[in-house]
């Protein structure tokens, strides 16, 4: 070891410890067997989870609330964005591309969370909100996907068309889309598997679905309830991560 | 479709001049084979009589009509007339054979027709028949990703084909096939043109194929026509002199692309 990697490594250890200082954590508290107590007891009370039919009946109900807002959130954003699209990549001349590239920055830079809470206030508790929220952020980030896999799709197929005859839609539709739509699908999937994870948080600030429920089981200390909750999350995101592999594999790789 | 060029020259955007002072006259039904050396304006020529570059000089004369004095929309039912055979045929890797095929006559359908046929094929006895003349009716559910150069290029052709195009251009359109296909599918596509009436107008790179199959060769060089004859016309001299110089300055690129040298 040379002396700068020495020097190097004293000055990672002492920021680390003042970062300890700094932020006065209790080291010994931490590691104290009183500690490892407490938090074998608070664990101890999610189990056994609850498995009362009334209640699994109120969460199956709100499971299809979160799947429904991520599948309507990510299908109407994705339309939005292959709408976006056009312009966004500069198809439809210089000012439409200012313009559809300035809108998707806003809505990508908003995180979804901050949409939910805007849109609770403008659209009332529930479903509505989170889904609102969840199309309006996708549409920004599909929307620039969707651009540049229009920029970076091959002309000559719709160049050619155009040559023979075929206006400029006819062209898109039979030279263009074929290639350009099983990356669309692509990057569709993949954000809905990301707004599935998201639609079950967006419930903490009162938009409806799963989050709601964990919310509210884990603010009166109902921990069994909220263990029910959590599995039905796993198992939400397991289910849409096999399914979007099966169309991967299916339209886009095949 | 019959055509007129009269001292028609191009010039690239660069400075480059790709054509200079054509006189040509093309009556409808005729079938001619364009022969030359590498960058001798070959497809730049087929390009203007596509209406896809617009000539620089002289006048150019498509049917009874002066296309570049068209508006858009007539220009575009023009062009929906003409049917471009590519070397390369620019078909989407993931589109199927069938739709393909059947995009020949995107610029005769509405925008409706052509959302339902890219939804489900609307004549695929068409597109069959335009293929069997091929001998490719078997791929017709195929993906063109999952075809061979030379199965691409007929998938092109038989586009044209299903197009019924009145004026057909071909930019060496069987350069990806072997020889003995080769002529067996320039054969179909001059008997196709001649049953449809159509123009003919091919660039080849294989001279023994040209004279064979077409009646009037035109020899391009330069850009500039050195010969316009019947084939059986166009005497061994000749050939040497359109060719001249190209052998002894590349020798190697000949030696190591068999598919594209100029005598077979």
């Amino acid at each position: 070891m040379n002396r700068r990697q020495l020097i190097a490594i004293s000055g990672l250890l002492v920021a680390v410890i003042a970062a300890f200082a700094y932020l006065q954590l209790n080291l010994a508290e931490l590691s104290s067997a009183r500690t490892a107590t407490l938090l074998a007891d608070y664990l101890a009370r999610f189990w056994p989870i609850n498995l009362g039919a009334a209640y699994w009946h109120q969460l199956g109900h709100a499971t299809l609330e979160t799947l429904a807002m991520s599948a309507v959130g990510t299908l109407a954003a994705a339309l939005l964005a292959a709408v976006i699209a056009l312009p966004a990549a500069g198809k439809l001349g210089p000012l439409a591309y200012l313009i559809a590239r300035g809108g998707l920055n806003l809505l990508r830079a908003i995180p979804e969370l901050v949409w939910a809470l805007l849109m609770v206030l403008a659209a009332g508790l529930g479903p509505n909100a989170g889904t609102l929220a969840l199309m309006l952020h996708t549409t920004g980030v599909l929307g620039r996907l969707f651009a540049e896999a229009l920029e970076n799709t091959p002309t000559t197929p719709a160049q050619a068309l155009r040559h023979s005859g075929s206006s400029a839609t006819q062209a898109f539709l039979y030279g263009t889309l074929p290639n350009l739509w099983p990356q669309w699908l692509a990057y569709s999937l993949y954000r809905w598997e990301n707004n599935i994870r998201m639609a079950s948080v967006l419930g903490f600030v009162g938009a409806g679905g799963l989050g709601q429920m964990l919310y509210v089981s884990l603010s009166l200390f109902q921990e069994a309830n909220a263990a029910s909750v959590m599995l039905c999350m796993l198992a939400l995101v397991v289910a849409v991560d096999s399914f979007s592999r099966v169309l991967r594999l299916r339209w886009v790789i095949a | 479709m019959q055509l007129q060029l009269s001292g028609v020259g191009f010039t690239h955007a660069d400075g480059h001049v790709a054509l200079r002072e054509l006189h040509l006259q093309v009556a409808q039904g005729e079938q001619i084979a364009i022969i030359g050396p590498s960058g001798a304006g070959k497809t730049s020529l087929l390009r203007l009589l596509g209406c896809q570059i617009k000539p620089s000089l002289g006048q150019f004369q498509l049917g009874t009509q002066q296309p570049w004095q068209h508006s858009p929309r007539a220009l575009r039912a023009l062009r929906s007339r003409i049917g471009l055979i590519h070397q390369q045929p620019p078909l989407p890797p993931k589109q199927r054979v069938i739709t393909a095929v059947l995009a020949g006559r995107l610029g005769q359908w509405s925008l409706l027709h052509s959302l339902r046929n890219l939804l489900s094929p609307q004549d695929r006895q068409g597109a069959e028949t335009a293929l069997a003349r091929l001998d490719l009716a078997d791929k017709l559910f195929q993906r063109c990703d999952q075809l061979s150069g030379g199965q691409l290029q007929r998938v092109g052709i038989a586009r044209v084909l299903y197009q019924q195009a009145e004026l057909m251009l071909a930019d060496e359109p069987v350069s990806a096939m072997d020889p003995h296909l080769a002529q067996h599918t320039l054969r179909s596509l001059c008997a196709a043109a001649a049953e449809q009436g159509s123009t003919l107008l091919a660039s080849l790179h294989t001279v023994d194929l040209a004279l064979a199959l077409f009646p009037r060769i035109i020899g391009l060089r330069d850009g500039r026509i050195q010969f316009d004859l019947p084939a059986q016309a166009v005497s061994p001299e000749q050939l040497s002199a359109l060719y001249a110089n190209e052998r002894l300055a590349s020798p190697a690129s000949t030696a190591l692309n068999p598919l594209r040298i100029a005598r077979c």
